[in-house]
């Protein structure tokens, strides 16, 4: 009996939630000094606030069961067309809520280039 | 004859994957829009890219180069192009100068960085592309703790030559 509850704990949390149909991603910033992240996601595609300072629409690329690349297209300040992409992991499922991490970089078309990490939760149906 | 000829033409193309050449910014000029000149070879698992850049005046100087090596994997489509993914480690050597009109000598300082890399390359039509190489430079632990890195980004857009 042990043995199936702890087997059903290494379920729960190893199970591959990066696949979720529906998902969430909210995170805080570098310095942890604010809202880093929050998307909203279906499949693959994500929408919403990418970095910090640059919105738009990502689509994921799994790696692994829990790692994945990112690119995608937005504006981010000040005001100009931007290339997001990023790496990043998703992990530990427990009751449809995971753990994400991401490095990202932002590029504007003007020429200003950023990056560094969110890390916070996810939501995965 | 036909044949060697045909082998001659595809030979080079299987045995030293592609060469891409182009141009965009680096994020190593601390905000200031110098263009790089970006080379990498790939082939279908492994890349080695690197970028040049350099400002100069009759008082300042300050040029950057970079270099990353990648393990590559070919991920999907989006946006109408092929994404390839590489994760591998990267390295960025900055050097600058200023020497003031009254000065006899010149103040320098240089930057080094080195720690995990990323590339994402937007692949469209076969042969253009749009590149990110980005450098998360190593440092103490308590700033990565903080989420906090010495982010080197090069971005470019460019061609394959084949």
């Amino acid at each position: 009996m042990v043995n199936r509850f702890l087997l059903l704990l290494l379920f729960i949390f190893t199970s591959a939630n990066c696949f979720a149909k529906v998902s969430a991603y909210l995170a805080a910033r570098n310095n942890f000094g604010g809202i880093g992240a929050a998307r909203i996601g279906y499949n693959a595609w994500e929408a919403g606030q990418f970095a910090p300072s640059a919105f738009g629409v990502n689509k994921k690329f799994m790696l692994s069961q829990n790692y994945y690349s990112t690119f995608g297209v937005g504006i981010a300040a000040p005001a100009e067309l931007a290339i997001l992409s990023g790496v990043g992991f998703n992990a530990f499922n427990f009751l449809l809520f995971g753990v994400r991490g991401e490095l990202y970089a932002v590029s504007t078309t003007g020429g200003v280039l950023s990056g560094a990490g969110t890390l916070g939760i996810s939501w995965n149906y | 004859m036909k044949i060697i000829y045909l082998l001659f033409i595809l030979i080079p193309q299987l045995a030293f994957g592609s060469i891409e050449v182009g141009t965009g910014f680096s994020s190593s000029h601390s905000g200031r829009k110098v263009p790089t000149l970006a080379l990498a070879y790939s082939d279908s698992s492994f890349a080695l890219s690197a970028y040049s850049s350099g400002v100069r005046n009759d008082y300042y100087y300050h040029s950057s180069y970079g270099v990353h090596a990648f393990r590559l994997k070919t991920v999907g489509e989006a946006f109408g192009g092929q994404i390839t993914t590489g994760i591998g480690l990267g390295s960025m050597y900055s050097k600058r100068g200023f020497k003031d009109t009254n000065d006899t000598s010149e103040q320098t300082s240089n930057d080094y960085v080195f720690g995990p890399a990323f590339r994402l390359n937007w692949t469209i039509a076969n042969s253009f592309y749009v590149n990110v190489d980005a450098t998360y430079g190593l440092r103490d632990i308590f700033s990565h703790l903080t989420l906090n890195f010495q982010d080197v980004i090069s971005t470019s857009i460019g061609v394959r030559l084949w």
